[in-house]
This record gives C-alpha cells, sequence and structure tokens, in this order.
C-alpha cells in the first residue's frame, strides 16, 4: 500500500493529493497532511477564485478527518511552509490565465475520484509499504521513503533553466529527475506549479515500481542544481527578468542551433 | 461543413531532453482548455466519423485531434484529459520508434545539441558557419547525415541511449489506445523527410515498412499516410503522384493549416492546423471559428 504525505494545502498539494488517488486507486492507504489544512485566504495567490474553492473543498476534507493532521511533524512543516509562502506572495502571482488553467486542471481531478477518500486514522500510516511525500515527510519504520524536490527559483534566479528540475529521492538518494515544460508566456509562480506538477508525476511513477520491486530504477539528468542560498530580493529579481522576456528569449535560444 | 484537424506532437508536463531542444510540448493543463474551446466550436470526432459527415451534413463544424510521432505524454496525458469528455484522437506513429529498433534521428541531433555537442555535429556535418544545424541536417538528409549523427550519438553512454526511447510510446501503449477507440495512423518507419527530393525516392518503402509493422503488431491497416515534416515549400512537385503510385487507396495527410472540405475527403488528401503549444485557449477558438 502507498501512502501520500503533503506538506501544505497549496495549489500543488491539492493536485497531488489528487492525482495520485486518480492514478494508484485501491494501492492508496491514504493521505497524510502535515501542515495547516489551507493557507491564509488573502495571503493565498487567487483568493477567492475557483482554486480558493477548491483550497476550502479540501480544507472541509481535513475537517472531516480525510486529511488527517499529524501535530508531531506539522508544526515545523508550518512553519517553513508559512514563510515561504509569506515570501513568495509578495513577489510572485499567477496571471489571471494561470490561475483560470490550473483551476481547471484541478478541477478536472475533483470530479475523476471517489471523494471522499476512504477515512484513515493517522496511525495507518505505519502500515504503509511506500510512502510519496510532495515536501517534507516523517519516517515510516518499514517503509520506503520517497520524496521530492520541486524548486523553480533557484534555476530562474541563476538563468540556468537545465537546474529548473524536479527531483525524486528515495531515502535520500535522487533517483528520478525530470525537466518541467515550460511556456515563453509562464510567470514565475508558474514555472513553481509546473515544476512541482511534474514532481508528483515522478513521485507517482516511483511509487508504482518502488511498491512492486522495493527499489527505483535511476533516470538522471545530470543537470546539478545550485548550493549557495539566494539573496533576499531573489524573486523580485526574477520578476524582472520574466517582465524583461528572458524566459521566452532563453526558450528561443536552447532550440534555435 | 468543415472538418478542422489539430495537430499536436506531445502533450506532458515533462519535457526530456531532446524535446527540450526542439519545443513542441503541451502542458497538459494548456491541453485541458484547448480541449474545452474545441468543444465550444463544434463536435470533435474521429477521423472516419469525420469523413462521413462531412459527405452528409453540409453545415456545422467537426473537429479532431490528431498526434504525431507517437510520443509518451499522449498516452498518459492527451488521451485521458480526452477520456473525461468521452473522446479519443488519432495517432500518427512511426514503426522503428515503438518497437525500439532505431532512434529517431531528430531527437538524437537534438539530445546531443543539448548536451553540448553541436560543435561537433556542425564539424561531422559540414554546417557552414553562421548556418542552422537543424535546417542543414534537413537540406541535406542522406545516408551519409544520419551516419554522422549516430557516430556521436554512440558516444553517448548506453544507458543515456536507451532512456531516450522513453520519450515514445512502446507497443503495450499503442495497444491500450487502439483498444480505446484511437485512431493509427502511419507516419513511415523512421520519419524521414520523404516528401522532399532528397528522400522522395524512399517514400513508398518508409510508408509500407511502417503498414506491415502496424498490420503485424496491432492488426490494423490504416488509411492514412502521414507525411513527416511537410516544410513549406519544401514538398517534391510529384508527391501526390508518387502516393497515388504507391498506395492509391490511401489518403495523404498534410500539415496546411487549413479546413478540409467534402472535395478534400474525396481527393484523399487531408490538411491540419498545427496548434502551437503557446496558443491560448481563447485564440484556439478564434482560429477554428474563423477558419471554417
Amino acid at each position: 500500500m502507498i501512502a501520500v504525505v503533503t506538506g501544505g494545502a497549496r495549489p500543488e498539494h491539492v493536485r497531488f493529493a489528487y492525482q495520485a488517488q486518480a492514478e494508484l486507486g485501491e494501492r492508496l492507504l491514504g493521505w497524510w497532511q502535515v501542515a495547516a489544512a489551507a493557507p491564509p485566504p488573502a495571503a493565498a495567490p487567487g483568493g477567492g477564485s475557483a482554486l480558493g474553492k477548491l483550497r476550502a473543498l479540501w480544507a472541509q476534507g481535513g475537517a472531516r478527518g480525510v486529511l488527517a493532521k499529524m501535530p508531531d511533524v506539522g508544526r515545523a512543516a508550518l512553519r517553513a511552509g508559512g514563510e515561504t509562502l509569506a515570501r513568495r506572495t509578495r513577489a510572485t502571482r499567477l496571471t489571471d490565465a494561470e490561475n483560470r488553467l490550473f483551476s481547471a486542471e484541478i478541477a478536472a481531478l475533483v470530479t475523476r475520484v471517489r471523494w471522499p477518500a476512504p477515512e484513515r486514522d493517522p496511525a495507518g500510516l505505519t502500515g504503509a509499504r511506500v510512502v510519496i511525500a510532495l515536501d517534507a515527510a516523517p519516517a515510516v519504520a518499514g517503509a520506503l521513503l520517497l520524496t521530492s524536490s520541486a524548486s523553480a527559483l533557484p534555476g530562474l534566479y541563476h538563468r540556468r533553466l537545465d537546474w529548473v528540475i524536479a527531483q525524486v529521492r528515495l531515502a535520500g538518494r535522487v533517483v528520478l529527475e525530470g525537466w518541467p515544460t515550460l511556456l515563453p508566456t509562464d510567470s514565475p509562480e508558474s514555472c513553481r506549479l509546473r515544476v512541482a506538477a511534474l514532481a508528483g508525476e515522478l513521485l507517482i511513477e516511483a511509487a508504482r515500481e518502488a511498491a512492486v520491486t522495493g527499489h527505483v530504477t535511476e533516470r538522471l539528468l545530470g543537470a546539478g542544481r545550485p548550493d549557495a542560498p539566494l539573496p533576499a530580493d531573489a524573486a523580485l529579481r526574477v520578476e524582472r527578468d520574466f517582465r524583461d522576456g528572458w524566459l521566452g528569449a532563453e526558450l528561443q535560444r536552447a532550440r534555435h542551433y | 461543413m468543415a472538418w478542422q484537424i489539430l495537430l499536436y506532437h506531445d502533450v506532458n508536463w515533462e519535457e526530456p531532453r531532446a524535446l527540450r531542444g526542439l519545443g513542441g510540448t503541451t502542458t497538459p493543463d494548456v491541453f485541458r482548455a484547448h480541449v474545452a474551446a474545441a468543444r465550444q466550436v463544434g463536435d470533435v470526432v474521429s477521423p472516419a466519423e469525420a469523413a462521413q459527415r462531412l459527405a452528409l451534413d453540409p453545415r456545422g463544424r467537426i473537429i479532431t485531434f490528431w498526434f504525431d510521432d507517437g510520443l509518451a505524454g499522449v498516452a498518459r496525458y492527451a488521451a485521458p484529459i480526452l477520456a473525461e469528455h468521452g473522446l479519443t484522437g488519432a495517432l500518427a506513429v512511426c514503426s522503428r520508434f515503438w518497437r525500439r529498433s532505431e532512434p529517431f534521428w531528430r531527437f538524437q541531433l537534438a539530445h546531443l545539441v543539448t548536451l553540448g555537442r553541436a560543435a561537433p555535429l556542425r564539424a561531422a556535418l559540414a554546417v557552414p558557419p553562421g548556418a542552422s544545424l537543424r535546417d542543414h541536417v534537413l537540406d541535406h538528409f542522406g545516408a551519409p547525415a544520419l551516419a554522422a549523427i549516430d557516430r556521436i550519438w554512440g558516444e553517448l553512454p548506453a544507458g543515456e541511449r536507451a532512456a531516450a526511447a522513453h520519450a515514445f510510446m512502446n507497443h503495450d501503449d499503442i495497444a491500450a489506445l487502439v483498444e480505446a477507440g484511437w485512431t493509427l495512423a502511419n507516419h513511415t518507419a523512421a520519419h524521414h523527410p520523404v516528401g522532399e527530393a532528397r528522400a522522395a525516392d524512399t517514400l513508398a518503402a518508409q510508408f509500407e515498412e511502417c503498414a506491415a509493422a502496424l498490420r503485424d503488431d496491432f492488426a490494423v491497416d490504416p488509411p492514412y499516410w502521414v507525411l513527416p515534416f511537410d516544410r513549406p515549400g519544401a514538398r517534391t512537385a510529384d508527391l501526390t503522384a508518387r502516393v497515388r503510385a504507391a498506395a492509391p487507396e490511401r489518403t495523404l495527410v498534410l500539415v496546411g493549416d487549413r479546413a478540409n472540405r467534402p472535395a478534400d475527403v474525396a481527393a484523399r488528401v487531408l490538411h491540419r492546423f498545427f496548434v502551437p503549444p503557446t496558443l491560448p485557449p481563447g485564440a484556439l477558438h478564434r482560429l477554428l471559428k474563423g477558419n471554417a
């Protein structure tokens, strides 16, 4: 059985949980959320939108016990998530068009999967053979832990598209890597969501294999990632690059040979 | 009545190395919006139903979603999105790619360029300074060019070369789409530019090799021969005659960026609109309304 863990209730988490249920079906033990049920509506990108309503649905599910909080591991994740969200929302927003697209994507997933998910006691997490986690996750004895790393900002800040990458780690070791499909019209926020969506897809792919074989066949790009911390104004500098048309020019440059 | 065929390649959250160097991947969220926009404009149907309706009903708009090359994201993302609406699509495949017997030479080229191998490729292919490597290979297509690409490709680790094949569907992926009611089409054995002068002599052999593989692997005999590349102004003047000579009963499928009329179906030549991955849904709506 496969357990899904998310570190929050932002759009990428909502999408990941639904996608996992749609694709893993009966093999899904349940999902657990290790952060707040929903971000503060006023601070959330697209607050009051269709996406906001879906978040509310998500939060409602949590209230019914469909999303079981795990306070022992949740506080740290919540703290980190809250800081990240606050920083992001000052600098990045989905455009209206992007918001409509991602809302439609999540809404379609909602209609595809069985809802509500089977109610599970959080203690059931310990019965999982594989735990897949978008963001942080608790270690579960006896289970393979697959986590993802899906940050766009460092690569965008360094103007290195090959560093805008989704990774899946098995017990801390990178086993899968993929580049997201980016469009010249993307914003920094939609790039971030695309990397997260890809990370979720790779996690599900890895979980399928790990649940059967106990391992994941490596597929690496060898692209590397920057180690140095980003300056405080990194997001604002990325915003400026995007306003200047950097992404479209960079994508075009990569295809002009 | 007009039949508009929308041409896509891959639909995927992920862009493998080769596709990263080519572009052309539509993200699932954008594709979902395209499907919704198309359904607002007309009925989305299979090629077979479209041909029938075009002959019988002179009003309205019919639309078909078409995918060239047999890329993996079509099965994984496009098919479920279409299935949510009870729809299927048409899929043009190359036999050596699904059988994993040969990599797609253009993907090899793009893959190598993204690994920083443009300089040895340009030297091996004698590309003049300032000229486009991509265009040069097509303009000088032939066995020597393919051999030069293969030679540099062979320097990559075996695992990397094998992994590149996963950009394409395998046999089981395609069989599942056939089972779900998708229309298969013949896109030649290896995606050579058989509609252009330098490869035109192999047109019949390339299509017939793929036709045999489609019969052997999927028990289908598609009526559609889908021309690889179809660069504006690059078709041989006798393209249609060559197809007619090789297979009088087949329908030649081009790009052409225009809607199809009953006369096109009767002439067994179809045209498709290439849909850019960045096309906003509203613009697709206008394109479909404006070109009927």
